[in-house]
């Protein structure tokens, strides 16, 4: 019986899967379309994290971050380290950032040291703003 | 400025085009072309000036364009319309808004040095 059953829920599970995935694609949406107006996180000062992070939203390193991060809006705060790949619309830089970068608006502070490839749309350094690497606009 | 005292200083107006190798002691303001090497103290790229080839000065000032390699050892400042293409190596920076920056950049440090890697 035990076994049946089971098998049941694997069965309805597994005849379920695929008119689930579109389902959770639209679930995907709605959420990311509500995300949008989240709330921002904060990675603060002594906190560090390694790994991946997407968000619609945007996002305050004043620790240290490193991996791969996919967000609307990254800012880096004057004690932040941010270190990996990185996909946002908007960089606002005070303190590090490096690795491989992509996005529309870059500002890049007076005490900001950025490392790596980056790709561009717009860019502001402020003087004193310290810059290596490639460059590309897009 | 370059308007109050002419000696040292080259001015290259808006169509005209030059290719050589020229040697400024002050100011080279530019607004036309300029292909080849050029060396100044201060060189003020106007909107419509390009500089293409070897670009050498402390000071840079750029509204115009600035193709292939740019050294500039004290500070190099891109207006809202300037655009940049090549090796850059400089010492301090600042781009507006707008500013195009494409290639490599190195920073050195005040002496002209490049830095051993940090």
């Amino acid at each position: 019986m035990m076994f049946n059953k089971k098998k049941d829920v694997e069965d309805v599970l597994g005849s379920e899967q695929l008119p689930t995935e579109p389902n959770v694609a639209e679930d995907n949406l709605i959420r990311n379309s509500e995300t949008v107006h989240l709330k921002p996180s904060i990675i603060s000062e002594g906190f560090e994290f390694i790994g991946e992070i997407r968000s619609k939203g945007s996002i305050t390193v004043d620790g240290k971050l490193k991996g791969t991060i996919s967000v609307q809006s990254l800012t880096i705060g004057s004690t932040g380290s941010v270190d990996g790949n990185v996909t946002a619309d908007n960089i606002n830089v005070k303190g590090e950032l490096s690795g491989q970068m992509e996005c529309r608006d870059l500002v890049i502070g007076g005490r900001a040291v950025v490392e790596g490839s980056l790709t561009y749309s717009n860019l502001a350094i402020q003087r004193g703003g310290i810059i290596k690497g490639d460059l590309k606009r897009k | 400025m370059a308007e109050n005292n002419q000696n040292g200083c080259l001015t290259v107006g808006e169509g005209v085009k030059l290719s050589g190798t020229f040697n400024v002691p002050d100011i080279a303001s530019i607004s036309g072309t300029i292909e080849g090497e050029l060396t100044a103290r201060e060189i003020i790229v106007g909107a419509t000036g390009v500089l293409k080839g070897k670009i050498s000065a402390e000071v840079v000032d750029l509204r115009g364009e600035i193709h292939e390699n740019l050294h500039s050892k004290k500070s190099l400042f891109i207006r809202s319309t300037g655009k940049i293409s090549g090796s850059i190596q400089y010492a301090e920076i600042e781009i507006e808004k707008g500013g195009d920056l494409q290639g490599s950049l190195i920073k050195i440090d005040a002496n002209g040095n490049t830095p051993a890697q940090a």
